[in-house]
């Protein structure tokens, strides 16, 4: 390790990061702008400059970009000395010619990187008598706000947009003074990952608009540590919540990256950061409901919907007391159904309840299976499930059957730097510091070879080295020949076509020719048979190389490798529900269905569920939104959401991750485990589970009971900490220490100040009250620290910059037995038929806007959500004669839908592609992949039956 | 004795010397005798010659093809690149060479190519030399059909093809690596150093940029050898050069002289000094990022070093003379204005810095500037000064303006206080 | 987009950016073919941009949104890439110019020599500023840094033509000259 000497203190450092990065990681305050840590240096702003001498003799020194400066080892430096501090206010003066000065209105105040650098560089007094530039702005879409004359032109919006995320539609324009960065006409910026340039962007240029529209200043938001809900992989984040003027009920005003080392890192995708609209949504659920039960003289509503008044809380509370006080004596069936999209605390409150033989998954057995699958095969020791890092150091990817930028977003991200590695070798060669950024991305090397095979690949097609565009089935079959072709070149079948038998031979080669190589799938093509074959080729390879093959396998939903660990036999969905309600055996008595934070009709073919729920007698639902299940149900709690309650998630890697309340919702909102405890305790009667229910106090107190119950889930024990954790005998704040306005907040009810919320979750306060330092509590998500008032503090908080969070990583990896997943047999290859309109099989394609239940609810993601669409193969639409944009119907076995046709040259000929998920279109995707017939639309518009 | 290698095929006419006559007069005789040398005999024999780069920075061109990676491992594809984006203010040298003599541009650019390996070359020319342009096509095509360009020319496994590349504008371009992003199709922005070009350059290969005049030096210094070469100096440097005067002299123009050749005899004798009823106030040595001289600097020899010593740069070596008759200041506004414009954006310092400085001189020179004003622009020059901008263009601008604020420190004082311009 | 950026050099002209008129539209053969044989000259398809800019404006005296547009299309280069580049080179014009452009050497020595009263000359016959076209469409003048002709100075540059050692009067014949050729040609 080098020795350095800075303004006479010496330090052993790390050698391989540049000057700036190195004194930050030794706490020392080196204003900059243009270099960022996860994208490097470019030496653009001159804002870093430091001084550097040549020995100890030398008097002067010399002026230097601490940014582009690599460290020497012996080498003698200055932040302090005159010449450099007074160049860098020289900086701040320069910049300050053109910026306005409009910090009041400007939403980066109070968090502006701009604003602390000129604090830091001690700049006060600015000598430039001229007009500034000024610039016209864009309309960016329902995300961005863009204010151009606030640029400062440190560039990073674009490196980070075009060079980082691989955006095309946002650049410099222009030149000298009047650099512009914009899109070449106005419109949303079409990259999923646009909203970190709200993060990016040292000054207000680009800020959230979704959060201008209920604005508060960064110290006046009440934040926890979080957990985005809206897909699988993981990502921690900083909800900020406040008070609104009138109403004095807190609304979730936005989301902000909170830096996880082996997750997320520094960025966020767009429906993680904007989503969270969901939830101050006009299909919010805030109060109990309950089905009216006077006569409807008339009504646009379907058959079966029911109508709903807001009821008192107690008398649905004590209503379901009695259901489960019958269900004890034996006279009432009580059957509860799960949810992956609510915490492991939920589901297990709900199978407490009901009893596990009576608790359903409230998946479909195709989407059990599917997660049984992946839960099985990350069992195995011949797997590794990697991190964030780990994959963008992988040195050759193959995915299969899974468009992760729709159905993972921040692993395609990964993906992405993960194709520079070859450049980045290059780099390494000709002694080029990985930092150096545009001199790394100026050697042209090629990509890292990543392979394609699936349906559909969305913004990753260009970085790819080859693709396959194939059914599910064929997928299966590439990947079951691609394992032959690995342990064994000469058993490929001499059959096989040979531009396939070409790729397969190919892809085999890099595989095994790579010293760290990466296979990514999932779930989401619904496919059994590509994950089991998936899990072939991982094994054949760890075989070859004996070492773990890093597979990375995608789920649906935020909790769905949780849920799964309580159906460890394999048992309990929704079909299996089906089968025993039509059986009748039990329909002596009658039965209440229980369904937690589930829309079914997302689950199950419309059929099948409607008989579902014919069989029931009575339905309650807790939720959080309106949903179509929620029109069928005969009473409705309000659930909270994830930002409003404390619980555990479990991602696609395994990890256990606790999320605590950042706010307490609205109105009579509530945990759904709270509201069955809530029932409980009116029982008089209390077998054990229903006493063990009723002792429950702390969200914690279903963390250890989970982990007594379940092997699997032991680690939820050591994740923390608990409610009755104590720094210096205090709670952690979620308030900063300068929030304002708390005795003001009530005043129009009540001018003596209310006593704060309590907690009785989490060791955090509902207040300024308690420990604001995230040094000293990993609980703390509102990154600040003196001097550093934006999101860039966060290099205080880690070990080094860019590496882990200090008092380590959130969540724990759950711990699976290690057991060799089983021989599947090779599925059959699908024999060649000419594709015929009458019998297509429908694929699903996923969206990153459209996809995902709750952010579909959003309301800026709402405006940008795609019409539905069916995709079809531009050959086969030659050959059934149909055209782009024409309207067609797809009759299904449940029902007639209608969207518009889109051609496309590599959606597999002899299937349609369906948005899965998408609003109108949601009843289809539990079809999917299923088969229907199409044809041109001709009769008036019926959607469904 | 061969004095005038650089135009020797320059006539009074505007017509470019065909391959023909430049047959006769000896072409192609220096890369004739180079592709029969080792390269690295070729490289020694450059760095020994002691051929400083014309572009304008004086580094040793042998120097600068050495550090070229060479033998096993180094990357197979390399590039010359010709840099003729001439359009340093107050320099006129290259368009001659190129319009007059486009044969020696590429003869010099074959033994380079051939003394670092590389396979294709370009020029890269600046987009208003239409003529130029045009001459060197034609000159590559007839070189191309007599085999001294092509495939393996002269027999041999060597191969070389030259593209002329027509720029789109923009003095940035002239900095050499900010060019090859600008010959990449990208915007120009210099590129951060290390790495050199020599070593990650054009796609990140391996390359060598020279300026117009540097490549028209090698084909005489390999031919003719180095005492030849050395020999050509009067003074420290080596060779001859094309040295210009521009301003209100009788006789602007360009001559090829010795280097070391005193500035009064380029100024007096070949331009025939001051027109009539006008002194020399100053002048800009090498055009329009040099410092200002004084009249008591007209006896120096133009030699790099010399030049460097009495406090300006001899740059490109063409000469800029101010009048008594002409504002210092409106000079140096005019200055400024060009680099302010030409600033590509990059860093503060010069894309910020350098508008505010022309709004500055523009108020001295309306008859609004402030007695703090002149402080302020000394400031403007520490912080636009080299090492603290990303490239050598904001220190360009620096030089004219710091020496004129102490050249002509009484001229600022006046206009600032009569409120006006004393010249108008 | 070129209007969101203060004009450096030219102004809009009256009619829309948008109106495809004969300097937009889908990319000529010609346009094409000359655009594929610089192509080949280089390594890597980023390069080929900007010389297709050059080349399209060549034909069309200056670049349109269509024309971007087309240019994208044909080489799958996003617009935005295009546009970047386009905007940072001076001698791609993303707005009208007239059939003949004045570029007006603005740099040192012509200053010296007197480029200003040029300049104001030609802004006074022709009634129009740096940057802007004469009302008959015929003269855009633009300011130019050094043209490298500085021992003839004042100069400029109209079109391809250099034209040296300048005053008022060669001036007058200079804009009589083009305006009569102009004239003479029928009128599109
Ligand atoms: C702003 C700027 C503009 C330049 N313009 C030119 C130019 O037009 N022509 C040129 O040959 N060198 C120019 N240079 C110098 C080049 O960067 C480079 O030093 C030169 O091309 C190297 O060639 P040489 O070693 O043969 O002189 C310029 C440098 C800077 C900083
Ligand atoms: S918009 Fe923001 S990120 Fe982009 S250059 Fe300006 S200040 Fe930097
Ligand atoms: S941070 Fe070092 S130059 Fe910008």
């Amino acid at each position: 390790m080098p020795t350095i000497t800075i303004d006479g203190e010496k330090y052993q450092v790390d050698g391989e990061q540049n000057l700036l990065s190195t004194c930050l990681t030794l706490g020392l305050n080196v204003p900059y702008f243009c270099w960022h840590p996860e994208m490097g240096s470019v030496g653009a702003c001159r804002q870093c400059a430091m001084m550097e001498y040549k020995d100890s003799e030398d008097q002067h020194g010399r002026l230097i970009m601490s940014c582009m400066t690599p460290i020497r080892d012996g080498g003698i430096y200055s932040v302090k000395d005159e010449v450099a501090e007074e160049f860098r206010g020289s900086i701040i003066e320069d910049l300050m010619t053109n910026h306005p000065h409009d910090c009041p209105v400007c939403e980066e105040g109070g968090e502006c990187h701009l604003q602390d650098m000129t604090e830091m560089s001690g700049h006060t007094m600015r000598r430039y008598r001229g007009t500034k530039r000024t610039h016209r702005n864009q309309y960016l879409g329902p995300f961005i706000n863009h204010e151009m004359n606030r640029c400062i032109t440190c560039y990073r919006c674009v490196r980070f947009y075009n060079d980082y995320a691989g955006g095309e539609d946002l650049q410099a324009l222009g030149r000298n003074h009047q650099v512009y960065f914009g899109r070449q006409e106005e419109g949303r910026l079409e990259n999923g990952f646009s909203g970190n340039l709200v993060e990016v962007c040292p000054t207000g240029v680009f800020t959230d608009k979704t959060f201008s529209s209920h604005f508060v200043r960064k110290w006046d938001l009440q934040t926890a540590p979080s957990v985005c809900e809206h897909c699988a992989v993981g990502c921690n984040t900083a909800p900020g919540a406040r008070e609104s003027g009138n109403s004095n009920e807190p609304i979730l005003r936005r989301i902000t990256n909170l830096y996880h080392h082996d997750i997320n890192g520094y960025f966020l995708c767009d429906r993680g950061r904007f989503g969270y609209e969901y939830i101050n949504s006009a299909t919010r659920i805030q109060n109990v409901l309950s089905v009216r039960q006077e006569d409807v003289i008339s009504s646009t509503a379907e058959k079966g919907d029911r109508m709903h008044r807001e009821i008192n809380p107690q008398e649905a509370v004590l209503h379901l007391a009695e259901q489960i006080a019958m269900a004890n004596q034996g006279k009432r069936n009580l059957i509860g159904i799960g949810s992956p999209r609510t915490s492991l605390e939920n589901n297990y409150a709900l199978r407490k309840l009901v009893g596990s033989g009576n608790f359903y998954s409230g998946l479909s057995q195709k989407d059990q299976e599917l997660l049984h699958l992946v839960s099985t095969i990350q069992q195995d020791d011949r797997i590794q499930s990697p991190s964030t890092p780990e994959i963008e150091n992988a040195d050759a990817i193959l995915i299969l059957g899974e468009d992760i930028y729709n159905t993972a977003p921040r692993i395609s991200l990964a993906v992405r730097q993960a194709a520079r590695n070859r450049q980045k070798q290059q780099a390494k060669s000709l002694k080029i510091p990985l930092w150096q950024d545009s001199s790394v991305r100026q050697l042209e090397g090629d990509y890292s070879p990543i392979i394609f095979a699936g349906t559909e690949l969305s913004n990753l097609e260009k970085i790819t080295s080859n693709t396959l565009f194939e059914s599910p089935e064929k997928v299966a079959s590439f990947a079951c020949n691609l394992a032959l072709a690995i342990s064994d070149p000469t058993s490929l079948s001499p059959d096989l076509e040979p531009s396939l038998l070409e790729l397969i031979t190919h892809t085999a080669g890099i595989l095994r020719g790579s010293s760290k190589p990466l296979i990514i799938s999932g779930t989401s093509s619904k496919h059994a048979d590509t994950l089991k074959s998936v899990a072939q080729v991982a094994t054949v390879l760890s075989d070859y190389k004996k070492q773990p093959t890093m597979l990375y396998l995608a789920c649906d939903e935020v909790n769905s490798l949780g849920l799964i660990q309580f159906f460890n036999d394999g048992k309990g969905n929704l079909d299996e529900l089906l089968e025993r309600l039509k059986k009748n055996t039990d329909n002596q008595i009658p039965t209440s269905l229980m369904i937690l934070e589930n829309d079914l009709y997302r689950r199950l073919d419309k059929k099948s569920l409607e008989q579902l729920l014919s069989q029931a007698d009575e339905i309650i639902l807790l939720d959080t939104l309106l949903n179509p299940t929620s029109k069928r149900a005969d009473w409705i709690f309000p659930a909270s959401v994830t930002a409003e309650s404390q619980g555990t998630f479990i991602n696609n890697n395994g990890l256990a991750q606790r999320f605590y309340a950042v706010y307490e919702g609205k109105g009579f909102i509530q945990e759904s485990w709270r509201w069955l405890m809530d029932a409980v305790n009116f029982c008089t009667e209390k077998p054990a589970n229903l006493s063990a229910i009723a002792e429950w106090q702390h969200s914690t107190d279903l963390s250890d009971a989970i982990a007594r119950e379940f092997p699997v889930l032991k680690a939820l024990d050591s994740l923390g900490p608990d409610e009755d954790f104590r720094i210096d005998g205090l709670k952690v704040a979620r308030q900063s220490a300068r929030y304002s306005g708390r005795t003001a907040i009530h005043a129009e009810k009540q001018v003596s100040e209310n006593p704060p919320l309590q907690d009785p979750d989490a060791p955090m306060s509902f207040s300024m009250e308690g420990i604001h330092n995230p040094n000293r509590s990993p609980l703390q998500a509102n990154i600040w620290s003196p001097g550093w008032n934006s999101n860039q503090s966060i290099f205080k908080f880690q070990e080094e910059v860019g590496g882990e969070r200090r008092g380590g990583p959130s969540g724990i990896r759950i711990e699976r037995p290690q057991r060799v997943m089983p021989e599947w047999p090779a599925p059959s290859t699908p024999p060649e038929v000419a594709a015929d309109p009458s019998h297509v099989q429908m694929l699903p394609l996923y969206r990153l806007f459209g996809s995902e239940e709750l952010s579909n609810q959003a309301m800026g993601i709402s405006e940008v959500i795609e019409a539905p669409f069916v995709m079809v193969n531009h050959i086969d639409a030659k050959a059934f004669d149909i055209h782009q944009r024409e309207l067609i119907e797809l009759e299904t076995s449940c029902g007639t839908y209608r969207a518009e046709v889109r051609i496309s040259p590599t959606i597999p000929s002899g299937t349609v592609g369906i948005p899965y998920g998408l609003p109108d279109f949601e009843t289809l995707s539990p079809l999917l992949p299923g088969y229907a017939s199409l044809r041109p639309a001709e009769a008036p518009a019926i959607t469904e039956d | 004795m061969l004095t005038n290698p650089l135009t020797k095929n320059v006539t009074d006419q505007n017509v470019a010397a065909d391959l023909g006559r430049y047959l006769e007069n000896g072409g192609y005789r220096g890369w004739r005798k180079a592709h029969t040398m080792a390269p690295d005999k070729i490289i020694e024999q450059v760095k020994d010659g002691g051929l400083r780069g014309r572009g304008g920075a004086g580094f040793n061109t042998g120097l600068k093809w050495s550090f070229v990676p060479r033998g096993e491992g180094s990357p197979e594809q390399k590039f010359i690149v010709c840099n003729a984006d001439e359009m340093e203010p107050g320099t006129f040298k290259d368009r001659l060479l190129m319009e007059r003599d486009p044969h020696l541009l590429l003869e010099g650019m074959a033994i380079a190519a051939y003394a670092i390996g590389a396979s294709i070359g370009y020029i890269f020319i600046r987009g208003e030399y239409h003529l130029a342009a045009e001459r060197l096509e034609n000159a590559i095509a007839e070189a191309r059909e007599q085999g001294f360009l092509g495939s393996n020319i002269f027999d041999s496994k060597f191969s070389l093809e030259i593209f002329v590349h027509r720029s789109a504008g923009n003095y940035i371009c002239g900095e050499e690596t900010a060019l090859l992003n600008a010959l990449e199709g990208r915007r120009a922005i210099p590129r951060a150093k290390p790495p050199f070009p020599q070593v990650s350059g054009l796609w990140g290969k391996p390359t060598v940029v020279n300026n117009v005049e540097t490549f028209c030096n090698i084909p005489h210094l390999i031919e003719l050898g180095v005492d030849w070469y050395r020999g050509l100096g009067r003074g420290e440097d080596a060779g001859s050069k094309v040295f210009g005067v521009s301003g209100k002299v009788n006789n602007p123009g360009t001559w090829e002289l010795p280097m070391g050749t005193p500035i009064r005899e380029i100024i007096e004798k070949h331009a025939g000094g001051m027109q009539d009823g006008l002194e020399l106030r100053g002048f800009l040595p090498g055009g329009g990022s040099t410092d200002f001289l004084g009249p008591e600097h007209l006896d120096l020899p133009m030699d790099y070093d010399v030049i460097g010593k009495a406090g300006s740069r001899m740059g490109t070596g063409t000469i800029i003379v101010l009048d008594n008759q002409t504002c210092p200041v409106g000079l140096v506004l005019n200055l400024s204005q060009f680099f302010a414009r030409e600033s590509c954006g990059w860093c503060t310092p010069c894309r910020d810095g350098l508008p505010w400085v022309v709004k500055i001189l523009q108020r001295i020179e309306d008859g609004e500037g402030l007695p703090e004003d002149l402080d302020l622009l000394r400031e403007q020059c520490q912080r636009i000064g080299p090492g603290k901008t990303f490239c050598a263009l904001a220190p360009g601008a620096a030089e004219p303006l710091q020496s004129a604020l102490k050249l002509f420190e009484q001229d600022f004082i006046d206009h600032i206080e009569n409120h006006c311009c004393p010249y108008e | 987009m070129s209007s969101l950026l203060e004009p450096e050099l030219i102004e809009v002209m009256e009619h829309s950016n948008r109106d495809s008129d004969k300097f937009s539209g889908p990319l000529t053969a010609e346009e094409k073919e000359e655009i594929d044989r610089e192509a080949s000259h280089y390594e890597n398809k980023s390069s080929v941009g900007l010389e297709a800019l050059r080349i399209v404006q060549k034909h069309r005296r200056w670049i349109s949104d269509d024309t971007i547009q087309a240019i994208s299309n044909y080489l799958d280069i996003p617009v935005a890439e295009l546009e970047s580049v386009a905007t940072y080179f001076q001698l791609i014009f993303r707005q009208p110019v007239g059939k003949e452009v004045i570029y007006l050497c603005k740099s040192a020595s012509c200053w010296v020599m007197g480029c200003d009263r040029l300049q104001k000359h030609i802004t006074e016959t022709l009634a129009i500023e740096p940057g802007q076209t004469s009302a008959d469409g015929i003269f855009t003048l633009l300011e130019t840094p050094c043209l490298g002709d500085c021992d003839k100075a004042p100069v400029l540059m109209l079109g391809e033509e250099m034209h040296r050692n300048l005053d008022e009067s060669a001036i007058d014949d200079l804009i009589d000259k083009k305006k009569k050729y102009h004239a003479d040609k029928s009128p599109d």
